[in-house]
């Protein structure tokens, strides 16, 4: 193994954990501020990819164009299980959001493979060659998903931290009924953290749709990672996910140099454990 | 409401006589049938100590189950273990792999229980679908068993569809159910109770929480276990099918459906929906689709099972939805 390699694998690392944060901040917003256990969360993912490679295969010209039209169209559906059937769901016990959302996630992913089939898809690259970084030549769409999701990740932290929604969305998490008493929309609240949630969940997959493929299974196969980073970065920390994800991206691809995909899952699994043995709550503090 | 209410022994009793007789009613796909819904009434069962009696959410339950069946199928084929120490391997198997998830779940706080459930569930799958020397994994393990000696002079049948597993799976199921019935009236029992009614307090009066809680995943898993081989036996094979999330969800649906707490409940829920399921995958390829719909719909119609729908729509107050 030449250092090339490994700083290679480092830099794809990035690129996954990236994707990852992507995910798994939407799973630990919503749990974080509603109590919410979202399992179709993978499948709003995989919505984004299939989003990307319908809107390619239907004519829009180019995949920079795509992407928001997947992002929005994921939105969109978020949104309408939001007022329809999640409606009654919000506030309810962690058991109920769970099945319900697994309810929905089952129904997308064979509503997906009912519509686009079982085999799997694939899309170009949309910016092809590579870049030198130092001693490195790096593929330079792996580099714009670092800087794009990574620019997505910060803007989201932003609007929590710094704007009118983003002080009600951390007040409802500290105490939701205090918040309500103080005049604060707490329902449009939820509206916008999953409505958010859903929307970084879909440009993840839009993103990943031309690195990892597409199929209606993708959702169901990065949620086991999805929930390990949220695990390690502590259940409702959103800094906490984005750091977790970015930690077991490297995991995930130094594993690559030798072991196969399924043993480097296991690998991160095994930190999540070990990590639980030493610190229980979480890489950083739990948001509560 | 008439003035006579049978008590619970005669239903009971009544209930098994009906399960008796029905396989004399069908030919052999009936019973093959019935005896799976029957396992998987068992594991229904068990998951009820997790959930109903402990109010403990655990979305882990079908892989202990199918790791109980692939325990045994391993140590039967690939070991070529006699038949009881596969059984034993099986048990073991689940009741390990029990104490390992209850063990690091029941560290995290609140709903990371929950997550860390799922997470072991989807990581015990991927592992079986991608370990195909060991698990078979779509195809499964074929049980080339026809005939099993459970005891000296009583051979049983195992052949799809025989009677004969269809009566051991019942004495299985009846006496399962009488272990959790005693169970839950233990003082064991009690203590579980106690963890779902008001957990701080139970702390507070000093028992020990999770140490309690671990020790139930383990004897619903290693139940599960059992409930597991005999669905594998039953059917001939076990495949990955057995310990996928989707399974565990079911048991959950069913679980509420039935009546968390009320044993008999979830086990009833289970044999008719899981024969549900059966015949929608008989008439249709796109059974999930129905299998989803229901899992939300549960949520959205009857949170607090069969049981508070009916007190609803009679009009009688029903508890808030919880746990």
């Amino acid at each position: 193994m030449t250092a090339e390699l490994l700083l290679l694998q480092l830099a794809n690392g990035l690129s996954f954990g990236v994707i990852f944060a992507l995910i798994a901040s939407g799973i630990t917003l919503m749990w974080g501020i509603m109590d919410f256990i979202n399992m179709a969360h993978g499948d709003l993912y995989m919505l984004g990819a299939y989003g990307v490679w319908l809107s390619l295969v239907v004519g829009v010209a180019s995949f920079w164009l795509a992407l928001p039209l997947a992002v929005a169209g994921v939105l969109a559906i978020g949104l309408l299980l939001r007022f329809t059937v999640l409606r009654p769901v919000f506030g309810r016990a962690p058991l109920q959001t769970l099945l319900a959302t697994y309810g929905i996630g089952l129904i997308l992913q064979q509503g997906v493979l009912a519509t686009f089939g079982p085999f799997s898809k694939e899309i170009p690259f949309p910016v092809t060659g590579q870049v030198t970084l130092g001693p490195l030549r790096y593929p330079t769409y792996r580099l714009v998903v670092i800087v794009v999701g990574l620019a997505l990740i910060v803007a989201a932290w932003v609007l929590i931290q710094r704007t009118t929604y983003g002080i009600w969305i951390r007040a409802v998490a500290q105490d939701r009924t205090m918040t309500a008493a103080l005049g604060v929309p707490v329902p449009r609240v939820y509206t916008v953290v999953f409505g958010l949630g859903s929307a970084l969940a879909g440009i993840g997959g839009a993103l990943a749709a031309p690195l990892f493929g597409i199929g209606p299974t993708i959702g169901a196969d990065v949620i086991l990672l999805a929930f390990i980073v949220v695990m390690i970065g502590g259940l409702g920390n959103y800094v906490g996910s984005v750091v977790g994800g970015v930690l077991i991206g490297e995991v995930i691809a130094l594993g690559a140099i030798w072991l196969q995909p399924t043993e480097a899952y296991l690998v991160a699994l095994g930190l999540l454990l070990v990590l639980l043995l030493v610190r229980p709550q979480g890489l950083l503090r739990a948001a509560r | 409401m008439s003035a006579w209410r049978p008590g619970r022994r005669t239903v009971l009793l009544g209930g098994l006589a009906l399960l008796a007789v029905l396989p004399w009613l069908g030919g052999p796909y009936t019973t093959l049938i019935l005896t799976a819904a029957l396992a998987l009434g068992l594991f229904a069962l068990s998951y009820d100590l997790v959930l109903g009696v402990t109010g403990l959410v655990s979305v882990s339950h079908a892989t202990l189950f199918g790791v109980g069946a692939y325990g045994m199928a391993i140590g039967m084929t690939r070991l070529e273990a006699p038949f009881w120490p596969s059984v034993l391997l099986g048990i073991g198997a689940a009741a390990a792999l029990a104490w390992v998830i209850g063990f690091f779940s029941v560290r995290t706080a609140g709903p990371g229980f929950i997550i860390m459930t799922v997470i072991f569930a989807h990581a015990v799958e991927s592992i079986a679908n991608v370990w195909t020397g060991l698990t078979g994994g779509e195809n499964g393990i074929i049980l080339a068993v026809s005939r099993v000696a459970l005891l000296p002079g009583l051979d049983v049948r195992f052949t799809a569809g025989s009677r004969s597993a269809y009566y051991v799976v019942l004495a299985c199921l009846a006496l399962a159910y009488a272990l959790c019935h005693w169970l839950v009236g233990s003082r064991l029992g009690l203590i579980l109770k106690a963890i779902k009614g008001n957990e701080p307090r139970a702390l507070a009066l000093g028992h020990r929480v999770g140490v309690y809680k671990v020790v139930v995943n383990v004897i619903a898993g290693a139940l599960a276990g059992v409930g597991g081989m005999l669905y594998g036996l039953s059917q001939g094979f076990v495949s990955v099918d057995l310990l996928r999330v989707l399974l565990s969800i079911e048991v959950v649906v069913w679980t509420i459906l039935g009546g968390p707490g009320t044993l008999i409940g979830p086990v009833l829920a289970a044999i008719l929906m899981s024969l549900g399921v059966d015949y929608l995958r008989s008439v249709t390829h796109q059974y999930l689709f129905a299998v989803g719909a229901v899992t939300l719909l549960v949520v959205l119609v009857a949170p607090d099972g069969v049981g508070g729908l009916i007190d609803r729509l009679l009009g009688r107050p029903a508890p808030a939805a919880r746990s």
